[in-house]
């Protein structure tokens, strides 16, 4: 699985005031407003760098630590123990298994405003087990997961910088609350919606959370194209019988399932353009010569805003309650496994974080580096111009050249691969991430979405 | 993502996320701007409504199988930083290793 090729850089900064994400209006493009730093700020930002430099190798090994764990959404145990026991070990005091998920933790430090959420995602994906270093499809162990998403990144980054920032604090005695917490089960949008639902966040003033990416860059206001989601399963329950002896006594399952995803596909036709919706079936039944009792098929609704979500998942329901009735089965509760709404981060915060990127730079990369990049690159076909040097220089710019290198243009959509010179310097990775998708969503039309 | 790519790009990372805490930390007037655009442009029009129903749970069972399949043969590939400078040098990766 070539797709699993590791990826190039973490960075990333987006955004959002509380979690709660909507549509607003569209914000325009433009150059960042942010006054410069006053003496004090700025002395303070070059000692946070200074003593993150000095955390180099305790970064690299959280990096190297939990990419090794490789573990999937909803089992992140390994990930856990190690990363809690570093927070405890700095004073965080940590609460583990909220929101009613054994896998999920908050650490908090720090005391009074602002309180301040550092978030990003711990989980690994099905199959993505890879030799670090290697440009080609190499396995540590064939067929297991692994970190094919850089998800073994961000819990380490927001660790290294809320260690520089607590020790600040101390010093100056700066108020304040940080909190660090595991984006787990990303990859089934699995676990944010509960911990809203359990309140967690409901303090909080800012979420900075954190992505790998092959850039540096942030994201805000509305994206007309990138949609949310829920994830539902389907179960029907039949009745057993002998397939050849007398398969008139039985009623299958199966069928429901089958004749759900042949209705579903007839009605995509005439669904909105702009939904995306695909499926697994995952019980089929155990035997050919025995009709299915039970079976279950898998859906991930996509939309833009979250009425039209609704919209599409009512159509999913529907569409099961007629494959019940043509079958004689029974379509059983549905469950929901996860969700996500339509991204929209916070401009202020995130023209913030941009002035620091511009601070901050690129990090150097040396000839390795860039043949590692380049060679990826020309193993998922892309062009090979190795990595950026410089973050790009406004965030408009950032963004356009985020959005268009993953081969959507912000206003419309595409499904082709980057071409436009402002992907130069950055097609690698982002192909690689781009045919990753490809062939773990299930659904080759939609490399943009995130999830 | 163990790669030395990975491990720069982390600390260029967490410079900047460390900046942006200190910038809420001590602009009282950022904190606020953020609050500003979260009332009037990121919830002006809509309101937070959970896609999960008051009855659903997290599906914590999901990926039990996959993982009790393949666990004790991952753990032989811990990372050890006791005994390892890098994740790269335990496995004996030479870095960037680009053709077969």
């Amino acid at each position: 699985m070539r797709s699993t090729l590791l990826t190039a850089v973490a960075a990333l900064s987006l955004v959002a005031a509380p979690l709660a994400q909507g549509r607003g209006n569209r914000q325009q493009p433009a150059a960042a407003t942010v006054a410069p730093d006053e003496p004090r700020v700025a002395a303070m930002k070059t000692a946070a760098a200074a003593d993150i430099d000095a955390m180099k190798t305790f970064t690299q090994q959280m990096v190297d630590s939990v990419f090794s764990f490789g573990e999937l959404g909803f089992q992140e145990f390994e990930t856990n123990r190690y990363l809690i026991e570093i927070l405890r070990k700095n004073g965080f005091a940590v609460e583990e298994g909220v929101a009613g998920i054994p896998t999920a933790f908050i650490g908090t430090w720090g005391s009074g405003k602002p309180v301040i959420a550092l978030g990003s995602d711990i989980d690994g994906i099905p199959q993505a087990s890879q030799k670090p270093g290697v440009a080609y499809h190499d396995p540590i162990i064939d067929g297991a997961p692994g970190h094919g998403e850089g998800h073994n990144s961000g819990v380490p980054l927001n660790i290294t910088a809320a260690l520089a920032v607590k020790k600040i604090m101390e010093r100056d005695k700066l108020p304040g609350t940080l909190r660090i917490w595991s984006g787990t089960a990303e990859e089934l949008v699995g676990a944010k919606a509960y911990f809203i639902r359990a309140g967690l966040f409901k303090d909080v003033d800012v979420a900075l959370f954190a992505h790998v990416d092959d850039t540096m860059a942030v994201s805000w206001g509305d994206k007309p194209n990138m949609t949310g989601l829920v994830s539902v399963l389907y179960s029907f329950r039949g009745e057993t019988a002998h397939a050849a002896g007398s398969p008139w006594r039985g009623r299958s399952a199966l069928d429901a399932v089958e004749l759900m995803d042949i209705g579903w596909n007839f009605r995509r036709e005439h669904l909105p353009l702009e939904q995306r919706s695909h499926y697994v079936i995952t019980d089929g039944g155990d035997q050919p010569n025995v009709v299915p009792r039970t079976a279950a098929v898998w859906y991930y609704f996509r939309q833009t805003t979250y009425p039209k979500i609704k919209e599409l998942w009512a159509v999913g329901d529907s569409i099961a309650k007629g494959a019940a009735m043509m079958t004689g089965t029974e379509l059983l509760p549905t469950r929901v496994l996860g969700s996500a709404w339509p991204q929209h981060f916070n401009k202020a915060v995130a023209e913030a974080a941009f002035a620091n990127i511009q601070r901050v730079g690129m990090p150097e990369w040396t000839d390795a580096d860039q043949t590692l990049a380049k060679a990826v690159q020309k193993e998922v076909g892309a062009r090979e111009t190795g990595l950026l040097a410089k973050p790009p220089e406004t965030p408009a710019a950032a963004r356009m050249t985020l959005a268009t290198c993953r081969g959507m243009s912000p206003r419309s959509r595409s499904d082709t691969p980057p071409t436009s010179p402002a992907c130069r310097g950055t097609t690698g990775p982002t192909q690689s991430r781009w045919r990753r998708r490809l062939h773990t969503r299930a659904s080759p039309r939609a490399p943009r979405f995130r999830r | 993502m163990a790669t030395p790519l990975a491990h720069k790009g982390v600390t260029a990372g967490a410079k900047v996320q460390a900046m942006t805490m200190l910038d809420l930390l001590t602009k009282p007037a950022l904190v606020e701007a953020a609050w500003n655009y979260f009332r009037d442009v990121q919830t002006k029009d809509i309101t937070y409504e959970p896609l999960i129903r008051p009855d659903d749970k997290p599906a914590i069972e999901l990926n039990t199988g996959t993982m009790d399949k393949y666990r004790a043969e991952m753990k032989k590939y811990y990372y050890d930083p006791a005994k390892y400078k890098t994740y790269l040098e335990q496995l004996g990766i030479e870095y960037p290793t680009v053709k077969k």
